[in-house]
């Protein structure tokens, strides 16, 4: 009988196990996170649309080589192998190429899901047909801001515009590079398209300000038409043998001076739209004294505007900018202004000896040009006197190049025995001053922490921005410029002069305003007035010249330097000089203000265009290398 | 049975008094355990039981189990065939068991001869056995069973627990080169974490797991599991390796099976044995490092080589200085290897275990505890203990209960708590930092100086702003506890349900194991502090370089607080019968259900939201297996068996599969034309097998549900608003959903013979194939459609072949009073890629994976190191960024005039050995025994990580080897070990490249073994049974053509070093 229990109980737990429910290794609960969920509500969708803006390459990042991949900031031996700056060496390379885009986490990606997006946007319920319009304008504008970044690292690159599924067979899927001529007019296309839609200002700036705007696109538009026009992709002879599979050239093979009128047009037609919306130029009295201390002299009112143009946040001429962080970049720009006990600023942001050779004198010309200026003892000492004091420390020894220089050297830099309006000193006859010679504050704190050249760049660095109790840095965040009013006037007059047989008035009329606002008097007044070249703006190379000076004046740090050397087909011109600095490391102000070669960098024909990764061409045999990868 | 409690009260006498204690505490857990099994036993319910199911005709059968030499045989199986009936004898060669005339009992025993005797009218029977050089009745393991080792015909390998006895507490180090098969080598020393690694006939699949099943008395447990068993605890340990034998698992068997099986009680009084080893262990092998003054020139030397303006980073002053000696506080040279490592650390072990039982109820309990120590150097002036200690108790004990007569229970509990406590980082790292140290900057701490009387911390050394690196600091500010506990419960229910069919078994098995972890860090910040010289006062002093961020009090962290749950059924039918004399069929049919639930590991918290939960989901499988046997005439074999297994892993239509495999067997030495020579072959046996075998573990750990996507709706993200106060988190794509996969298929052959000649040698070989299909893999996508995560599908393939051996060969000398074994065995299995989605490699070929191995690495061609600048010039370039002279010239393969990525060819060997094989030799002359084991690895490669050993990059040591030859401006040696010096990385020289491969052949004398019995006239005045004395030595040689470290911890040798270990032991039984 006790048998029987037994097989009671077996049989009892063997049909326990039998009947064990089906769906017994069916883990997975309902709801669990898909794709769909992305587009169930506004919300989602709106979360989505913030996706893709988050794809936008960072403008502020220590790692965006605009910023240090060229000439204009240079580091301590020990960051050589940032991404910036192996490019700035000329160590790019198809192998292990740095800030490669195109590859995985590259912005291919932040394309696809603008597609994604598009293809889903209109089948999203609870969103108003008004608001769907706006998202898929800045979508749009997205996109071809995208394929725009792309194009002016890659030249031709594979047009995105389809959302490829997934399963497609490898044969299915295009990656052919398209022309330079397709994908402008397919860039240019999206922004037309957009600018329709898009608000020309926004509704809740509160809430939304770095979304997309009218002003925005139009302004972008200028930007891409500029590109168009400019020597790299108009009539450059260089990619002659640059051809597709078919045998097509990827360049435009001939010179079409009509794109610098579109481009004039685009940007007029900008301009417009910014003053519309109500921009304007950042003047000295719209400068915000948040410190409670007056500010009295007005070279002190002026360098204060002129920093604020870039680092007061959502100012009056900020037409479009980034929302990251801005701390790591004013971590890496500000020098060491007392004794610090810890490391608070990094402090190696430097820029070389010969951007601060490229600021005009106080007359507003270059300092080669300046007859009143002592260009060949520029590199020797004197002292300063009770006239600098608001530039140099009074009674110190500096250098002559530090002396009668037009105030935006003072606002964007700052060097040995400078003030340093800020850091909490907002008493303007009581300001920091950088002593920077070998042993001092600002000097090598250690190996990786110190400028080079002895300069920084105070443009990046907000006025506010402080080192509390000599231990933490409290940054003042700003939105960092992709476009601002100053640029697109800049990119006015350089496309009008381009497109006129010789400059007139209105070219002089949009640069003369920057000029004007930096506290300088037009460029006819000035070159007649200063200039052992007098008659140099009357000449369409000579405008040329002195557009381009001013904007590499106007628009340093931002990112702009690396891209216009580019377009204009000048960097390799410039990116094979040496790189130099004062002679940071001694002590004596004699020995500290010889002059020291940094490094020489390479750059030749190729580095014009990024490589495309190795590993894609690999991948996918068709797809074409640019020229000298 | 009331002998139990005299060996209780007795000490025992051979612990020092140092530890009695800690035993005391052991002796009295076992002891409890010990009486509650007692109380089990003797329970008069199950005693009432038995009277009921005996029948009437059955009788105590009685005997002595003899050896030739008429010793009493221990342990003997005793069985009525045809029935589960049976005992071993006991320390005096006794059995008894019940039986009715007619009945045969079987008397077997592992190196006997089988004998079957007839159930007469006797009442007593004696029994001889005979000697064999093996005996073919060996039961073996088999998936889900056991069978006769004679009908075995798949593939599987067993290993004496007694060759796995080394001085070490982890198993898994014990395998290599001591199973036909199996592919192992460890890659680490340190205590807790040195398990090694190992593949059952190499590697078939470039999926994610590659590793084998682990089962222990049945059930899927983990490597740490494996681990953790005493060699003393287990029963047997085999290995699976063909279709035949591993089918039956399924989804999960494609890697192969390890199979252990624990002790079980014997019916007898109670037997105990101790064994306890002390060991000592050191470094097998040490780096050299450049002396401090080498290193401050070739620092300088490495900024002026490349950049002749470059700020030199040791003045002349502080090299002269250093040389002079006088004044080393301010001009500090610290050997940090001597500084932070003892030359040795000291570990215990002890064992303890019971056994014994009655008739109703026999147990095994043992009790055994192990204490690690680690080699860092116990810091005087830190009030704790920051070293490697890792201790461990496992507590086992099976109990098995014979309800009735044809009903039996198991119970087996296992219990594991372990301990580690170490510096907050890891015992590793503690290496890996000081190599990353410079020598010359800073001491690892400064004795306080007047300006410091007053403190209370320890004034650490440090440099410059005091974020450099000091390992001294690091070792000491802190430690780390980490405490786990596994406990397993199983409970098994057998019955013979002979009353419906002669033979017809069933079984079920309830398992649940838990599983928690949980870490403890506690450490201070350390004050670092830096000599000045006073200018003023011409005094050195000691500075704060952080009395801000520095603490005297320390913090705690907790983290990887780990709980994990399973639960394994399994009901086992199986059904044994000899028809008559000629046939014999057997079948076998399971059904398993596991269930695993886990709390997400500290590592999964960093993960997205949508991986969490789906990691956080139960893992399950369920399957039915089953096998088919049948033997004609002992000589022809033949077996089916299948798994139909699901995983849920899949999608439901990819859910289930069924895997199928066919064997076939032939004894032909049995057969009458063998007779002529039978003495000379004593056995031949050959076997084929075929089948398929699956594998789920695809993907990695971290892909759950390949049907479902992966989107984290809380990724990245964008801030708008005027005071960037609107942050909206955004969406990332992490799988895209694929409902068509499933898991990797592997097809295997295996064809072997079992050879036996003169009764001494035994030789076994397999030869394999398998073909794995389906194998996970990229597809090869342009990047311009902006996929965010790879696309993956079943279009992998893979092939291995491969033979494996084993061959033993045993003799007797003087007279029997000596006896001597050689066994040696060999593992050869390469693989190969068969299908694989590339790109177009039609101009390269080179760079194809199909037709290379698995884990076959690409490279450069390293030619030598250019001779100059002007050599450079002239050479093609080579795109990874700047070099000069003195830096690695590479072949240019594709003759493109620049190397690149097209460049790269198959070099060296796999990084997974292809050969692995062992020797031993075992003799003994009456009391004195000796045993040694050497195991080799070949065909393998590994490669000098440039990134880890360049010296000066990031204050990195100088290792000897490359201070004694490089490439210098003044010695331009192009074959030079290093190339020229640079204090940051060269990544030209770092590529993956042919200079830094090395040959990770080797061969080491893995273990040495002396043991003495003591004489028995002396043992048995002790009271005792057994003792023996014995010495080892672990890891005593390697041959290698590598000299920096030892080779097989192949490119990891900067961390925690392999040890060798002396040790001594005692094992006394009674």
């Amino acid at each position: 009988m006790k048998n029987n229990k037994i097989y009671i109980a077996i049989i009892f737990v063997a049909s326990m196990l039998s009947s064990c429910e089906k769906d017994y290794l069916n883990v997975v609960p309902d709801n669990v996170a898909t794709i769909d969920n992305a587009f169930s509500n506004r919300f989602n969708t709106q979360k989505f649309l913030y996706t893709i803006y988050s794809a936008i390459p960072e403008p502020g990042s220590v790692n965006n080589p605009a910023l240090n991949g060229g000439d204009e900031i240079w580091y301590p031996d020990s960051e050589r192998n940032r991404t910036g700056v192996r490019i700035a060496q000329g160590f790019q390379s198809a192998t292990s190429p740095s800030y490669n885009l195109w590859g995985n986490d590259g912005l291919y990606e932040g394309i696809r899901n603008c597609n994604i997006f598009l293809s889903r946007i209109d089948n999203v319920q609870g969103i108003q047909a008004y608001e769907k319009t706006t998202w898929k304008a800045e979508v749009n504008f997205l996109k071809a801001y995208f394929h725009f970044y792309m194009l002016r690292m890659y030249g031709p690159i594979v047009i995105n515009d389809e959302l490829v599924p997934v399963s497609a067979a490898t044969g299915d899927i295009n990656s052919d590079r398209n022309t330079i001529e397709e994908t402008f007019t397919y860039i240019v296309g999206l922004l037309d398209n957009a600018i329709v839609d898009l608000p020309i200002t926004l509704q809740n700036p509160g809430e939304e300000l770095g979304r997309v705007t009218k002003p925005i696109a139009a302004a972008m538009k200028a930007r891409v038409l500029m590109t168009y026009a400019s020597p790299l992709f108009n009539g450059n002879s260089v990619y002659d043998g640059f051809v597709n599979a078919e045998g097509t050239p990827f360049f435009p093979a001939t010179y079409a001076p009509e794109k610098w009128d579109n481009a004039a047009v685009a940007a007029k037609e900008a301009i417009d739209f910014c003053h519309e919306a109500g921009m304007r130029l950042f003047q000295k009295e719209d400068y915000i004294n948040r410190s409670g201390n007056a500010i009295t002299s007005d070279i002190t009112l002026l360098k204060a505007g002129l920093r604020s143009r870039m680092t007061e946040k959502w100012n009056t001429e900020l037409i479009w900018g980034h929302t990251g962080s801005t701390n790591n970049i004013e971590y890496e720009s500000m020098p060491r202004l007392y004794n610090y006990t810890t490391n608070p600023v990094a402090s190696r942001h430097c820029p070389p000896l010969r951007i601060a050779e490229m600021y005009y004198s106080k007359n507003g010309v270059p300092i080669e040009e300046d007859v009143t200026y002592d260009y060949a003892n520029r590199h020797k000492l004197r002292s300063s006197l009770v006239a600098d004091k608001y530039h140099v420390e009074e009674g110190q020894r500096t250098a002559i190049l530090n002396f009668d220089r037009e105030t935006r050297f003072y606002a964007d830099l700052a060097f040995d025995r400078g003030v340093w309006y800020g850091n909490g000193a907002n008493d303007e006859s009581d300001p920091w001053y950088v002593h920077a010679r070998g042993g001092e504050f600002a000097s090598v704190f250690e190996i990786s922490q110190y400028s080079v050249t002895g300069y920084w760049p105070k443009k990046l660095v907000a006025i506010p921005t402080q080192v509390n109790t000599g231990t933490s840095l409290s940054t003042t965040r700003y939105a960092f410029p992709i476009l601002r009013l100053a640029d697109l006037y800049l990119y006015y007059a350089e496309a009008l002069n381009e497109s006129k047989a010789a400059p007139d008035a209105q070219v002089y009329e949009y640069i003369d305003l920057v000029r004007e606002r930096a506290g300088l008097s037009s460029v006819v007044d000035s070159w007649s007035g200063f200039s052992n070249n007098p008659s140099k703006p009357t000449t369409k190379v000579g405008m040329r010249k002195i557009i381009q000076q001013e904007r590499m004046i106007e628009m340093s740090f931002e990112g702009a330097r690396f891209w216009d050397l580019r377009r204009w087909k000048l960097a390799k011109e410039f990116m094979n000089k040496p790189i130099k600095g004062w002679n940071v490391l001694e002590n004596d102000a004699d020995d500290y203000y010889t002059i020291r070669t940094l490094y020489n960098p390479t750059y030749s024909e190729k580095d014009y265009l990024w490589p495309i990764p190795e590993t894609e061409t690999i991948n996918d045999p068709s797809l074409i290398q640019n020229p000298g990868w | 049975m009331k002998q139990k409690s005299i060996y209780y009260e007795e000490e025992p006498s051979l612990v020092s008094a140092k530890e009695r204690d800690r035993y005391k505490y052991i002796l009295s857990f076992a002891l409890f355990f010990l009486v509650f099994q007692f109380i089990w036993a003797n329970n008069t319910f199950f005693e009432v039981k038995e009277n009921f199911v005996f029948q009437e005709q059955t009788r105590t059968i009685k005997g002595v189990v003899t050896d030739a030499s008429g010793q009493p045989v221990i342990g003997v199986n005793v069985l009525v065939l045809g029935t589960v009936r049976g005992m071993q004898t006991n320390f005096d060669g006794e059995y008894e068991v019940k039986a009715s005339k007619g009945d045969i009992l079987e008397f077997s025993y592992i190196g006997m001869e089988t004998k079957k005797v007839t159930v007469a009218d006797a009442n007593v029977i004696d029994v001889v056995l005979k000697e064999g050089a093996e005996a073919l009745d060996e039961v073996v393991l088999v998936s889900f069973g056991t069978q006769k080792k004679k009908n075995i015909i798949s593939s599987v390998a067993t290993v004496k627990p007694a060759e796995l006895k080394i001085a070490s507490s982890n198993l898994t180090t014990a395998l290599a080169g001591r199973v036909p098969g199996l592919i192992s080598y460890q890659r680490g020393g340190e205590p807790g974490r040195n398990n090694a690694e190992f593949f059952i006939r190499g590697v078939t699949t470039f999926g994610y797991a590659s590793s084998p099943l682990i089962l222990i008395d049945g059930v899927e447990l983990t490597v740490d599991d494996l681990r953790r068993l005493h060699p003393d605890d287990i029963a047997e340990f085999s290995i699976m390796k063909d279709a035949s034998a591993t089918a039956l698992y399924g989804a999960r068997g494609a890697n192969g099976v390890i199979f252990v099986t624990t002790k079980e009680g014997v019916e007898g009084p109670v037997k105990v044995t101790v064994r306890m080893e002390s060991s000592v262990s050191t470094p097998t092998r040490e780096i050299e490092l450049a002396d401090p003054i080498t290193y401050m020139r070739m620092g300088n030397e490495a900024v002026k080589t490349r950049d002749p303006l470059g700020l030199l980073p040791y003045s002349l002053e502080k090299i002269e200085n250093t040389i002079a000696g006088t004044n080393p506080i301010l001009y500090p040279t610290t050997d940090w290897y001597e500084e932070l490592f003892q030359d040795f650390a000291v570990s215990n072990r002890v064992n303890f275990s019971l056994n014994g039982g009655g008739k109703t109820a026999r147990y095994y309990v043992s009790v055994a505890s192990n204490t690690d120590n680690g080699v860092l150097s116990v810091p005087k002036i830190s009030n704790f203990n920051s070293n490697v200690k890792f201790k461990q108790q496992n507590i086992r004990s099976s109990t098995n209960i014979s309800l009735t007569e044809t009903s039996k229970l198991k119970l087996s509990f296992n219990v594991n708590f372990e301990n580690y406590s170490g510096p907050i980082s890891g015992g590793s790292e503690v290496y890996n930092q000081v190599m990353r140290t410079n020598p010359v900057l800073f001491r690892p701490y400064y004795e306080k100086d007047a300006a410091n009387e007053f403190t209370n911390h320890i004034l650490f050394g440090n440099y410059g702003n005091g974020d450099y690196l000091n390992p001294y600091a690091e070792m000491v500010r802190g430690y780390q506890e980490n405490v786990s506990s596994k406990i397993i419960a199983q409970v098994e229910f057998n019955h013979d349900f002979k009353s419906i069919a002669d033979g017809l078994n069933f079984r079920l098995i309830f398992n649940g194991t838990k599983d928690s972890r949980y870490e403890a860090l506690r450490s201070y910040n350390p004050y670092y502090y830096t000599p000045r010289l006073s200018s003023l006062t011409g005094q050195t002093s000691l500075t704060a370089l952080n009395e801000e961020s520095g603490t005297e009090t320390l913090s705690f962290l907790q983290r990887n607080r780990l709980i994990s749950s399973s639960t394994y059924i399994e009901s086992n039918l199986s059904y044994q019968k000899e028809i008559d004399d000629k046939n014999e069929v057997s079948g076998l049919l399971v059904f398993t259900i596991n269930d695993r639930l886990s709390t997400l590991a500290d590592g999964d918290l960093g993960a997205s939201e949508a991986q969490q939960l789906q990691k956080s989901l139960a893992y399950r499988n369920m399957g039915v297996s089953g096998r088919f046997t049948y033997a004609r005439s002992q000589k022809y074999f033949a077996e089916f068996s299948f798994g139909y297994n699901g995983s849920e892993r899949f999608a439901k239509a990819e859910r289930w599969g069924f895997f199928p495999s066919l064997a076939l067997g032939w004894m032909v030495s049995d057969e009458k034309f063998f007779d002529s020579i039978d003495d000379v072959v004593t056995k031949l046996k050959i076997k084929g097998s075929y089948g398929l075998v699956g594998n789920d573990q695809i993907g990695g750990e971290d892909d759950r549900f390949f049907y479902l996507s992966q989107v984290d709706l809380n990724s990245g993200g964008y801030t708008t608003g005027e005071n960037f106060s609107n942050f909206q988190s955004g969406v990332s794509i992490q799988r895209y959903a694929n409902d068509q996969i499933t898991w990797e298929t592997g097809k295997k052959m295996n064809i072997g013979f079992e050879l036996g000649l003169f009764k001494k040698v035994d030789l076994e070989v397999d030869l394999f194939r398998e073909d794995r299909e389906n194998i996970l893999s990229n597809r090869i996508l342009p990047s311009s459609i902006g996929l965010q995560a790879g696309v993956r599908a079943n279009i992998g393939e893979a092939r291995s072949d491969g033979v494996d051996g084993t061959v033993v060969f045993s003799d007797d000398f003087a007279d029997g009073n000596g006896w001597m074994q050689l066994r040696g065995n060999f593992t050869y299995a390469k693989n190969k890629i068969t299908k694989i989605e590339e790109p177009d490699y039609s101009a390269t070929p080179w760079l194809s994976r199909i037709g290379q191995p698995i884990n076959q690495v690409w490279g450069y061609v390293a030619e030598r190191l250019f001779v100059d600048q002007a050599e450079v010039d002239n050479s093609p370039v080579q795109t990874f960024g700047e070099y000069s002279g003195g830096d690695i010239k590479y072949r240019d393969v594709n003759g493109d005039g620049k190397i690149s990525a097209l460049d790269r060819v198959p070099i060296g060997n796999p990084t997974v050995p292809e050969i692995t094989y062992g020797m031993g030799l075992s003799a003994g002359y009456k009391n004195l025994d000796v045993s040694c084991f050497f195991q080799g690895s070949a065909n393998s490669s590994f490669w000098v990580n440039p990134y880890d050993t360049a010296p000066f990059v990031g204050e990195r040591q100088l290792i000897k080897a490359w201070a004694d030859d490089y490439w210098s401006e003044t010695n331009r040696n192009e074959y030079a070990k290093w190339p020229r010096l640079s204090n940051t990385y060269v990544q030209n020289n770092n590529q993956t490249n042919t200079w830094f491969m090395q040959d990770g052949s080797f061969l080491r004398l893995k273990q040495v073994e002396i043991g003495y019995k003591m004489p028995e006239d002396l043992v048995s005045k002790l009271k005792m049974e057994k003792i023996r004395l014995y010495l080892s030595g672990t890891n005593l040689l390697v041959m290698s053509d590598f000299k920096l470290w030892d080779p097989e911890l192949s490119g990891n040798g900067l961390s925690y070093p392999n040890q060798r270990v002396f040790n001594f032991g005692v094992n006394v039984s009674f």
